[in-house]
């Protein structure tokens, strides 16, 4: 496969464009891993509203009725709540790891069994959250992907 | 022929529970009316109470996981040994309901051992085996992805 990257002053907004004989699984994976990368979202923190790709997002948290989004450097809130997130970035790398809670596949580092049949995941950030035994396919389908 | 077992061993599971329960539930309220109508004591059938007592075990024992899934643990011993207590504690309190042994404390002992050997050995022990292998898979499937 070849790579051509074209740099253009003038130009706004990056475009990819993919020649090929045909569409192949190779190819829809290229076009969802770009379509992950360029996903973005506006999202609130305590100085202002911001602008965030899907990609930067670690993970997501419903507490209290409020949407909080973790990046490694900072806590945005959401307005909507986390069903319709959940719904939004159903094209990225962000899937449902437990009631609560939505996880960027990306981030993860590793997981390990805990208590229940539940799983403890560890962040590369070195964050751990809790995945529910309910939502391991779901996890297991997303990586696959 | 693996994957049609494995779709047909539920649905019998499940089917011969509710027929199982049905038939406990409806020889009880037979036997009651019956006594209430001519008097006497209220004969049981021993499978019933057995039935009944199995089913009352296992709905109690899964809420109890479902209620300690919501708590957070520090450490996997405190989860072990609480839901331990209570399937212990459930299973107890089952045999004492539906009569199925005198309380004596020889008897405690034995049952607190042969609870302990059943829950590890048919329980902790091949859900944890299960949890490792599944938790293998998903992080060669992380390592897949990472990789270029």
């Amino acid at each position: 496969m070849q790579v051509i990257i074209q740099e253009e002053e003038n130009r706004m907004e990056t475009q990819v464009f993919i020649y090929c004989r045909e569409t192949d699984e190779k190819i829809r994976k290229i076009e969802r891993f770009i379509k992950r990368l360029s996903y973005t979202m506006h999202v609130a923190s305590s100085d202002g509203i911001y602008k965030i790709r899907a990609d930067e997002i670690l993970y997501i948290e419903s507490v209290d009725r409020r949407t909080f989004l973790y990046t490694p450097e900072k806590v945005y809130e959401a307005k909507e709540p986390l069903y319709q997130l959940e719904n939004q970035l159903h094209g990225t790398g962000i899937t449902r790891v437990s009631k609560n809670c939505l996880l960027n596949v990306d981030s993860l580092k590793h997981i390990s069994p805990f208590t229940n049949h539940r799983f403890e995941a560890t962040l590369v950030n070195g964050e751990k959250i809790l995945v529910s035994r309910t939502y391991i396919k779901d996890l297991k389908k997303k990586l696959e992907g | 022929m693996r994957q049609k077992i494995k779709k047909a061993f539920p649905n019998i599971c499940v089917s011969f529970t509710l027929l199982t329960l049905l038939f406990s539930i409806s020889h009880i309220i037979i036997r009651v009316r019956e006594h209430i109508r001519n008097g006497g004591g209220v004969r049981l059938n021993t499978f019933s109470l057995f039935a009944l007592g199995i089913f009352c075990i296992l709905f109690l024992e899964n809420i109890i996981s479902i209620l300690l899934e919501n708590l957070h643990f520090k450490h996997k011993i405190t989860y072990f040994l609480l839901e331990l207590a209570a399937d212990y504690a459930i299973s107890l309190g089952c045999i004492f309901i539906f009569r199925w042994t005198h309380f004596t404390l020889k008897k405690l002992l034995f049952d607190i051992a042969i609870v302990t050997f059943l829950y590890l050995n048919f329980y902790f022990f091949p859900v944890q085996k299960k949890c490792k292998k599944e938790a293998k898979e998903i992080n060669r499937l992380i390592q897949m992805r990472k990789k270029p």
